[in-house]
């Protein structure tokens, strides 16, 4: 049996308990905790549920801009797959920090006075709606672009999709390029041949004989645009394709899939090319392809057409 | 004598109203909750006399300095028996030690719920090997099933109250109900099995 100690027969316990609790606050001068203490206590802990839910939708805002953002409609020219693609471009940060916001929010509802009534996924499901909503709000401002441009200017080792799509796009050695036309062009030949500055201030020659008049039209816009081609010599560009920069737009997803299908429908006619003047001059030489259809010897080809 | 009366018939949320005013008012709710409270941290495991008398005299002080934060939104009975439930913890964890709770360690407290009390030796010989075997089975009793069991079973609270206590959603406490009772039911069937308690 557990031993127990039983109460002392005392029939002046109740009013010895009183007088001892008396004495004690008596003696340690307690007094009761004013009221004000605690109204300020629960409107901290609401305070602090206000902040997370409004950082929560900041994150959650820039995230959705940059997953809207990000170029889709040609990850082939950049990446592997759209697994890889997705990895690269991933705002983990932001994502990291709504996940954990949300964790903050739900934890100070449950401190609140009568937030232990409330089962966790009530809460957590009525947080992420009203971060939901918040980041809505801020998306429709224009918030999560413009804090992510003003994150990566401000801070030099915050990677916004910018910075990561200039850094995707900016590797001539890859066939990429991202710049703009320079105002004055020099025609040589048959072909139109233009200065381009790209943004490391390097100055480009391209030769554009395989774009589409779309694409010489997007060019001669004299509008930041990347570029997909291959170097063919130092400072010498062949363009393969030309797609605007677009940063701070999400593309709806229409205009991508057009986008890509106008595409995928001129590198496939490029290849048809290439396989008609292979058929007509022999295999070997298909193998080694004119330099009228450089483009289609293009990495992006085998990955869009294994 | 009519002041007595009078006070007597005033609710929990009035008198604490009327202690944040007279000090003295105070001394009105540890008459009501003394007793109470007593039999609840005995329930809770805490065997020693003196130990529940120091656990009781926190709770008092604990409750006077947080009158002004009581919730007149909940029931008086629920957050005192909520910071009784606290300061209990909080005593076996100064204790280092793991809470054994033992609601039924008072033998005529499970009479009760047994017909024919005291008809036969045979009778009450058969009601103290019950009573061992179920405090054996809810010393084994995770806590967070013993807790709600006791406050529904020895301490007749209702859900919402439970929950107040507890601070937890009231579908859990029908849930650590339900599976609180069968997992105190498998216990006391594999401790038949396994070994015959000592009276």
């Amino acid at each position: 049996m557990i031993p127990e100690t039983t109460q002392p027969n005392n029939p002046a316990k109740e009013s010895s308990t009183v007088d001892r609790l008396f004495e004690r606050i008596e003696a340690e001068a307690i007094t009761p905790t004013p009221k004000m203490a605690f109204v300020a206590s629960e409107w901290g802990i609401w305070l602090v549920w206000v902040l997370t839910v409004v950082f929560g939708a900041a994150a959650l805002a820039i995230s959705g801009y940059v997953a809207m953002s990000a170029h889709y409609a040609i990850y082939e020219a950049t990446h592997e797959n759209f697994l890889t693609f997705m990895v690269a471009i991933m705002p983990y940060i932001w994502v990291g920090l709504f996940a954990l916001m949300t964790y903050i929010s739900v934890y100070e509802i449950k401190k609140t006075k009568r937030g232990y009534r409330y089962s966790t996924v009530l809460i957590l499901g009525s947080n992420v709606l009203f971060t939901i909503l918040g980041a809505m709000l801020l998306h429709c401002l224009g918030l999560g672009y413009t804090l992510d441009k003003k994150l990566g200017e401000q801070i030099g080792m915050y990677m916004s999709l910018e910075k990561k799509e200039q850094m995707m796009w900016q590797t001539p050695n890859q066939g990429r390029l991202l710049g703009v036309l320079e105002p004055v062009g020099v025609g040589e030949g048959e072909e139109v041949i233009f200065n381009f500055k790209d943004i490391k201030g390097v100055l480009w020659r391209l030769t554009t004989s395989e774009l589409s008049e779309r694409e010489r039209l997007l060019l001669g816009r004299a509008m930041p645009v990347r570029l997909l081609g291959t170097t063919t010599s130092e400072f010498s560009f062949h363009v393969c394709g030309v797609f605007p920069w677009d940063q701070g737009r999400a593309m709806p997803r229409r205009e991508m899939r057009e986008h890509r299908e106008e595409f995928d429908a001129m590198m496939l006619d490029k290849m048809e090319k290439i396989e008609a003047w292979g058929r007509e001059f022999g295999d070997t030489e298909a193998q080694n392809p004119s330099p009228n259809s450089l483009c289609a010897s293009l990495p992006i080809m085998k990955r869009m057409h294994p | 004598m009519l002041e007595n009366e009078l006070s007597s018939k005033l609710s929990d949320a009035e008198v604490v109203a009327q202690s944040l005013v007279d000090r003295s008012s105070f001394a009105l709710i540890v008459r009501r909750y003394e007793d109470k409270l007593m039999r609840y941290i005995r329930r809770l495991g805490v065997y020693t006399y003196e130990d529940r008398q120091d656990i009781l005299q926190d709770i008092f002080i604990k409750v006077y300095k947080n009158l002004n934060g009581f919730d007149s939104g909940l029931s008086f009975s629920s957050w005192i028996y909520r910071i009784a439930h606290n300061e209990t913890i909080s005593w076996y964890r100064k204790q280092n030690v793991r809470p054994e709770g033992h609601l039924i360690d008072d033998i005529e407290e499970l009479f009760l719920y047994i017909p024919d009390v005291g008809k036969s030796a045979e009778q009450l010989l058969d009601a103290t090997i019950d009573a061992t075997w179920l405090r054996q089975a809810l010393s084994q009793l995770d806590a967070k099933y013993r807790d709600p069991l006791i406050l529904r079973f020895f301490e007749d609270k209702e859900y919402d109250e439970i929950s107040d206590i507890l601070k937890i959603p009231i579908g859990t406490v029908g849930t650590l109900i339900s599976r609180g009772k069968a997992k105190l039911q498998m216990i006391l069937t594999q401790n038949q099995v396994t070994e015959a308690p000592k009276p």
